[in-house]
């Protein structure tokens, strides 16, 4: 395959709106972020311009390798995944309390991201398989086992986030591979029931819950944020105070710095929060328009795939991005609790970017091979 | 599956997505619009927060200005964060530098258990050394900052320390109690004394940095600052120099005592009250063991507090009015009003004094072993003569002495502006019976003498001296002369409060007076002298005096010894001043060279033979008051 075609597989929508999104996310850490590293004007919006560049050549890699060199290699790379998620919680670094990061020599690596991806590439493969006979809970249940070891493993560290992003691929893959629609949702209704129970349980008479108190603290704290403004509430409080302090169209320079300092995780967790502090209303339904545009084109892009492991590929890069999206605006506007789950293209991070730029190339990839094949 | 069922399933998550963006679409303009600016105007609630910074408390001056008690500028390294304390990493920095150990970091944040948003004191009374240093070091200390930290200094130290009293941090019931402007869980308050009693006047209004607090809680920025306004000054009745010659004679008669009967001394304390008569101003009080209030400006130590509190000789009680014992013979004067008021004895009538009272059934003993012959009233008071006054007590009964012992102010508070103010116990006839279901004969001979269940206040004896020495006038004493504010507005001035006159023939209180003054006087008994005879041997100035001491439960020898009193004015023909006091000792009589040396330094009699050369020299300006306090007891 030649640059010339590389570059013809290119989808001028779906890039166009990602680096719409990076412009922003760029922008935004540019004004809220300017002197957060002495000496080091601007760090992290140089980082996170680096981190672009990074992943569009990840991008450019995930589109060269064909989906079935990747279905090819599946075990081996689930296997890598879990894996690096084992060294994660053995040597992984710890930052606020989570073990997230291992450091690979300069540079801090959060494998959870990249975890996501390896179980869209097993899964579908596992559900291209079964696609059209999975009609009981037990046709389910292989596919169901291997997203829940990563699940667990994410969990351990501890990262809720990472966790309910991979069920929720799950349930989309399930879906698109032919399983019933109420199943799955009477699946994941009854799960979410399960846990409320436990959870109501754990607060009322005490009972043991594998969870952390502060993931227990931050489920609580969305049901009632202003039960404890300066605990766990105060998050979510903050978040809403910066957003509405944007107003339509942002606020000013020296109004950033001040109000910025208030709004925790202003960088990565609540990045959106802080888009609408800097740009408003307007910035916020911006990058609402640009996360419609990528997430519907790879929809049609899904659409128009005529292989079922490529199109179940594409379809598990489009849940990813969308339930980061769901769950990351929604827990700066207060409809999700907060977990931790980074805005795509927007939050600040080398992990992260890398890999929503990974799952852009796998979107493309499909497209560029697909558009290869009926050409020659 | 296919094809088109695929595609199909695509669609429907399609609509699944487009559901979700228009619930997001949704979500971020209700927040922009209408959740969040409510909140953005409650934000400056939880961003900007008020840091109380301590108002000085206000001084506390002698009758005559001098400062007793002051408000010291100092400096402290605070720790503000708002929602909690700094986390263990940044805990171990702070120990490194501020040089404060692990124990104390603990101590100093336990506050953040009930007050998440309050500065803490990590380090007091910083050097100006520490304080220069910590200063440059400050931005790489975040959270930490340095403000003034008033620092109580009580210039007496342990004389007088209950009265005065000492002042700690606030406790939770405290806070909820006192209703205080700008009262915070960081604030210091009075506990005991006049830090107590005053607490209103002398706290002030703390003032307050407002701060801007970031996502961390930390401070970032100062916005504004109201400036703590210092307390109200009291300017007390209290005498300094009497002060500590009161502390000093009662500390060198205790030592003494000590020296004399040693390991028999099981407790050894006493208190004095020297009381201007004609206004009620206590120009005087100390209470011995005593303890420094000073130790507990800046937190005292667990050790040392267990320390205070485990003294037998109970460091923290003030024995001028927070305990009330049998008076002993110093009551014999209200025997003796009721019996004359009554007519059951006369200022010429005499009663022959026998060293045992033969009444039936029991017989009551006196302490001497032969008779001294007829007695009048005035010889009786003089040598204290029990069976006279069993004779009285046993004509006019209970009930009468009771009256006229509610008449001299006994059994109810004298109202000084102290607080824990006992009021003692007068019994009557229904209080016995009561208390025991019956009288039992000859009860009514220990009523007269001072030793049945009455109970009284050293306080209580002064306010009964003087309306003896000004024939029935009652004065409540009382301890602040002068309120000022800051500026130094007089708020207010205190006025001699008369709060009763006791109304008896004058020839009653004359022949009363003859017998104090003959208590004074020196001689054998049973020829002329007094009881207190011995210890005015060549006093300049005329003093009428009685002596009393009452035995407590549990003998002499490994019980509680005796309650000795002394109640006493001079000069007896134009009274100025009284002197009372109190020891509890195994020695049956004490105090009249304590007061011996108190009117020696007031009335500046150059006393030919002071009874405490060594410590009581009123011409040489007072040295070091001793620091026996709390170790008076052995």
């Amino acid at each position: 395959m030649t640059l010339r075609e590389l570059l013809r597989g290119l989808d001028g929508w779906l890039i166009g709106a990602a680096l719409g999104l990076c412009a922003l996310s760029v922008v935004t850490l540019a004004l809220t972020t300017p002197n957060l590293v002495p000496g080091s004007p601007l760090y992290l919006a140089k980082h996170q311009l680096i981190w672009v560049v990074v992943g569009l050549v990840v991008m450019a890699i995930m589109m060269w390798v064909p989906h079935t060199l990747l279905r090819r290699f599946r075990w081996l790379i689930y296997g890598l995944t879990l894996a690096m998620l084992m060294v994660v919680l053995v040597h992984g670094q710890s930052v606020l309390g989570a073990q997230r990061w291992i450091n690979i020599g300069p540079f801090q690596f959060q494998p959870s991201e990249f975890a996501k991806l390896g179980v869209i590439i097993i899964l579908a493969d596992l559900l291209e398989k079964k696609r059209g006979a999975i009609r009981t809970l037990r046709d389910m249940a292989p596919a169901i086992a291997i997203a829940l070891v990563p699940m667990l493993l994410v969990i351990k560290q501890p990262d809720l986030g990472t966790a309910l992003v991979i069920a929720g691929i799950l349930g989309v893959l399930l879906y698109e591979a032919g399983g019933s629609g109420w199943k799955i949702l009477a699946l994941y209704g009854g799960t979410a029931g399960f846990v409320v129970l436990l959870v109501w349980l754990h607060v009322q008479a005490g009972f043991p819950l594998p969870l952390h108190h502060y993931q227990v603290t931050r489920l609580l704290a969305f049901v009632n944020p202003n039960a404890d403004p300066l605990g766990t509430g105060y998050n979510l409080i903050q978040s809403e105070i910066a957003i509405a302090s944007g107003h339509l169209t942002g606020v000013g320079v020296t109004e950033i710095s001040s109000l910025i300092s208030f709004l925790p995780a202003a960088d990565t967790d609540f990045a959106f929060a802080s888009l609408g502090l800097v740009g408003g209303l307007l910035a916020m339904v911006a990058a609402l328009g640009l996360y419609a545009v990528v997430v519907g084109r790879t929809l049609v892009i899904a659409h128009q795939e005529t292989d079922g492991y490529s199109s179940l590929i594409v379809l598990g890069a489009a849940a990813l991005l969308t339930i980061h999206v769901f769950m990351n605006v929604g827990m700066a506007t207060g409809i999700m609790p907060v977990v931790g789950v980074p805005a795509p293209f927007i939050s600040y991070g080398g992990s992260s970017v890398v890999t929503d730029f990974a799952a852009l190339g796998l979107i493309l990839s499909s497209r560029l091979h697909r558009v290869h094949l009926s050409f020659h | 599956m296919p094809q088109g069922e695929r595609q199909r399933r695509i669609r429907i998550l399609a609509v699944f997505g487009l559901l979700l963006a228009a619930l997001l679409v949704w979500r971020v303009l209700a927040v922009s619009l209408v959740l969040g600016p409510p909140l953005v105007q409650l934000g400056d609630q939880f961003r900007i927060r008020t840091m109380p910074v301590a108002a000085p408390r206000g001084a506390i001056y002698s009758r005559s200005g001098k400062l007793l008690v002051t408000s010291e500028p100092s400096f402290a390294a605070y720790y503000f964060r708002v929602g909690g304390p700094p986390s263990l990493g940044e805990q171990k920095t702070l120990e490194a530098d501020l040089g404060i150990t692990p124990q104390a970091m603990t101590k100093a944040l336990f506050i953040f258990s009930t007050e998440p948003s309050l500065p803490v004191v990590l380090k007091s009374g910083l050097s100006p050394s520490e304080l220069t240093q910590l200063l440059q070091g400050l931005p790489e200390l975040p959270g930490v900052f340095v403000n003034p930290q008033p620092v109580r200094n009580d210039l007496l130290g342990s004389v007088g320390g209950q009265m005065i009293g000492y002042v700690s941090r606030v406790t939770a019931p405290e806070l909820a109690a006192w209703k205080l402007p700008g009262l915070t869980a960081a604030s210091v308050v009075g506990q005991t004394g006049l830090e107590l009693a005053y607490q209103n006047q002398l706290f002030g209004r703390p003032g307050g940095e407002k701060v801007e607090v970031n996502a961390n809680g930390l401070p970032v920025k100062v916005l504004g600052t109201t400036p703590p306004v210092p307390g109200d000054s009291l300017t007390l009745t209290i005498s300094k120099t009497l002060e500590q010659i009161s502390a000093k004679a009662l500390l060198a008669d205790m030592a003494m005592l000590r020296k004399q009967y040693g390991s028999q001394s099981a407790v050894l304390s006493g208190a004095v009250v020297v009381v201007d008569i004609h206004t009620g101003a206590v120009l005087s009080m100390v209470s011995e063991p005593s303890y420094n209030p000073n130790a507990f400006a800046q937190g005292i130590s667990t050790a040392a507090y267990q320390a205070l509190a485990q003294n037998p000789g109970l460091p923290f009680l003030n024995r001028a009015v927070q305990t009330a014992s049998p008076p002993g013979s110093v009551f014999k004067m209200v025997t003796a009003m009721a019996g004359l008021t009554a007519g059951k004895i006369t200022p010429t009538s005499t009663i022959t004094c026998l060293p045992r009272y033969w009444r039936p059934p029991y017989p009551y003993n006196w302490l001497r072993r032969t008779s001294t012959g007829p007695n009048t009233l005035v010889k009786a008071i003089a040598q204290s003569c029990d069976t006279y006054f069993y004779a009285v007590g046993h004509r006019v009964g209970i009930n009468a002495i009771a009256d006229w012992a509610h008449k001299f102010g006994f059994g109810h508070p004298t109202g000084v502006d102290l607080p824990g103010e006992v009021a003692g116990v007068i019994p009557t006839v229904a209080y016995y019976e009561k208390q025991y279901g019956s009288l039992y004969p000859g009860l009514a001979y220990s009523v007269a003498i001072g030793q049945g269940a009455d109970e009284v206040t050293l306080m209580q004896l002064a306010q009964y001296i003087g309306a003896l020495a000004t024939d029935g006038t009652m004065v409540k004493p009382y301890l602040v002369q002068q309120i000022k504010s800051p500026s130094g507005k007089v708020l207010f001035n205190a006025t001699p409060q008369i709060v009763g006159h006791i109304s008896a023939p004058l020839a009653y209180w004359s022949v009363i007076r003859q017998g104090m003054i003959d208590v004074t006087t020196p001689g054998s008994i049973p020829g002329p002298g007094g009881t207190a005879g011995g210890a005015f041997v060549n006093f300049p100035m005329q003093v009428a005096a009685k002596t009393g001491t009452a035995q407590l439960p549990g003998g002499v020898k490994g019980g509680q010894g005796y309650m000795t009193f002394f109640i006493s004015y001079a000069p007896a023909n134009n009274p100025q001043i009284a002197v009372v006091s109190t020891m509890q000792t195994v020695s049956m009589v004490a105090g009249g060279m304590i007061a011996r040396a108190i009117y020696d330094a007031y009335f500046h009699l150059h006393d030919p033979n002071p009874p405490f050369p060594q410590v009581v020299t009123p011409t040489t300006p007072p040295t070091t008051p001793a620091q026996t306090a709390a170790t008076a007891a052995p």
